[in-house]
């Protein structure tokens, strides 16, 4: 069973190993799950977000169980990008698997310069533009409310990119713009790629203690699997514009969660809130889709990529 | 990572319940020798489609087994004899908890750190003593008792008490945090210390910490409702 992924990327090609990538803010910086579980065997790792200062550990409540899933409020949490290119990028197998990390700024010169930091460490494959950001709808940046804005904001990351790193557009879940104006700008301004999506703002009250019970402003990130008819219905939309590989998240959970998503139009998929469910998730799950793909007969996934079809009565 | 188990729950014991909670001991077979009394576990019931896991602390019972000591919701679907349990453990506690030392907690929280008596240490319980907190510790540290003996397992608001009371005390004290991932990565349990602006994970090096590292407000703020 071939589970590989050709995805056009700008003027090459790259090869995934499987569509089964980690999601960002929930799988650390990596290295953590590195004595855990084989990550090679992964289509390919994204870290943690990234900010251009560092970050440390929100002051709220940071998590907490919902329905169907899980509210966080991590915020800006991790170390800088420079310490990650430092500290951490050198022991990882960059070799063995693509690298992916997720970036978030409120200007666009400083998404161009973690950019070229990124290309400049040679070992990074891809970077996630992340539009969830700032946090809390404070002060967004306008390249995520409007397509001309971000259309120009893409011309220049990806020129920073250069060819030389995967440069995916990653769309918040609250942003102004209707996705498929998002992807096409995205695409327009040579993004190689769209993620699909965010969590998507939540919240839950603690009637004995008259509380919010996570986040610094009394809501979080929802996650998990309550998402994913809201995610997938997202995922086709921007299928249905997109000229470049979308890339699908939100609510998957099992093997058969990763087919709906391929079926939807999606060439790859991120796992985030369900990893957590226990910490070998991820080998487990490409063991199970490499038989739910036996029992369907499905011999590659190039085959049912966008196969879903609509079905109605003739008029 | 120190253990992943499959494990068999065999017991279902009710410790105590409010109107919010029910706290139960789950009496489980498959627990590997690594898991010691006291130590912080995460486990996962098997609920298919939610990344519900639960902390937990491992309690060894009279007859040789051993148990989890966990809170459920009032509301919570509960655990039954039979049922299968995946627990994890990515713990490497920086500090030993063993003979000499004293844990220093309140009737609602003991059950967290009670199973550390079967490693050697004594157990204090503000509620049983015959005179204020501070009185006895005070009377302790004057006769001899070293502030790095003692482990104080307090909700974050009497931590700050003890501050103003003790300020120069050096014990250690017990992050009660939201734990998700169970191996360090996710970030719920990272605690807000004053010397390392990463914060470190309670689920991966605690759930331990030297008071003097640990911003007590943040801990307030940051840590599950207590116990």
């Amino acid at each position: 069973m071939d589970l590989s992924v050709t995805v056009p990327m700008g003027a090459r090609n790259v090869t995934f190993r499987n569509p089964i990538m980690t999601a960002a803010g929930t799988f650390g910086n990596i290295i953590e799950y590195m004595d855990v579980i084989d990550i090679t065997q992964l289509g390919a790792v994204v870290a943690n977000s990234f900010l251009p200062w560092q970050g440390e550990p929100n002051r709220c409540r940071r998590f907490a169980h919902t329905e169907h899933g899980y509210l966080s409020a991590f915020g800006i949490n991790n170390m800088t990008l420079d310490r990650f290119i430092a500290e951490i990028l050198p022991h990882l197998p960059a070799e063995e698997v693509p690298i992916f990390v997720d970036i978030k700024a409120p200007t666009r010169a400083q998404l161009v310069q973690m950019i070229r930091a990124c290309v400049a460490s040679g070992r990074i494959a891809g970077v996630e533009v992340n539009g969830n950001f700032p946090y809390a709808g404070r002060d967004e940046p306008s390249y995520w409310d409007n397509p001309a804005n971000n259309e120009d904001m893409f011309r220049a990351l990806s020129a920073a990119a250069d060819g030389k790193v995967v440069l995916w557009s990653k769309a918040a879940t609250s942003a102004k713009m209707v996705i498929e104006d998002f992807v096409s700008a995205s695409e327009r301004g040579g993004a190689d790629g769209t993620v699909l999506f965010n969590a998507i703002p939540g919240a839950r009250i603690d009637i004995h203690r008259r509380a919010f019970v996570c986040g610094s402003t009394g809501f979080g990130g929802y996650s998990g699997s309550g998402v994913k008819p809201f995610a997938l219905w997202r995922c086709v939309q921007a299928a249905q514009v997109a000229t470049r590989p979308v890339i699908g998240a939100g609510g998957i959970v099992t093997a058969e969660d990763v087919v709906e998503y391929i079926m939807a139009g999606a060439h790859l998929v991120q796992i985030g809130a369900a990893s957590m469910s226990r910490p070998d998730y991820f080998p487990r799950l490409i063991d199970d889709l490499r038989e739910l793909l036996e029992r369907l007969g499905i011999a590659s996934l190039d085959e049912i990529r966008g196969c879903a079809r609509v079905e109605t009565a003739p008029v | 990572m120190r253990f992943l188990n499959e494990i068999r729950i065999s017991g279902v014991r009710s410790i105590r319940q409010d109107e919010q909670w029910r706290w139960l001991a789950l009496d489980v077979s498959g627990l590997p020798p690594e898991a010691r009394p006291g130590q912080t576990v995460v486990f996962q019931d098997g609920h298919h489609h939610s990344p519900f896991c639960r902390t937990a602390t491992v309690d060894a019972r009279p007859d040789g087994g051993a148990a989890l000591l966990t809170r459920f919701g009032s509301g919570d679907v509960l655990p039954c004899v039979g049922a299968d349990l995946t627990v994890w453990s990515n713990e490497t506690p920086a500090v030993p908890v063993g003979p000499g030392a004293l844990i220093v907690t309140t009737r609602s929280f003991h059950y967290r750190v009670a199973p550390y008596a079967a490693e050697g240490a004594e157990i204090l319980v503000e509620e049983d003593l015959d005179q204020n907190l501070w009185a006895e510790l005070r009377q302790r540290t004057d006769q001899g008792r070293a502030w790095p003996s003692v482990f104080l397992a307090l909700d974050p608001l009497r931590l700050q008490g003890f501050v103003r009371e003790f300020p120069a005390a050096d014990p250690f004290i017990f992050a009660n945090m939201d734990m998700s991932c169970g191996i360090g990565a996710c970030r719920s349990c990272h605690v807000n210390l004053w010397d390392n602006k990463d914060g470190e994970a309670s689920c991966r090096v605690g759930p331990w910490f030297a008071l003097p590292r640990v911003d007590l407000v943040r801990l307030q703020f940051s840590s599950a409702p207590f116990i």
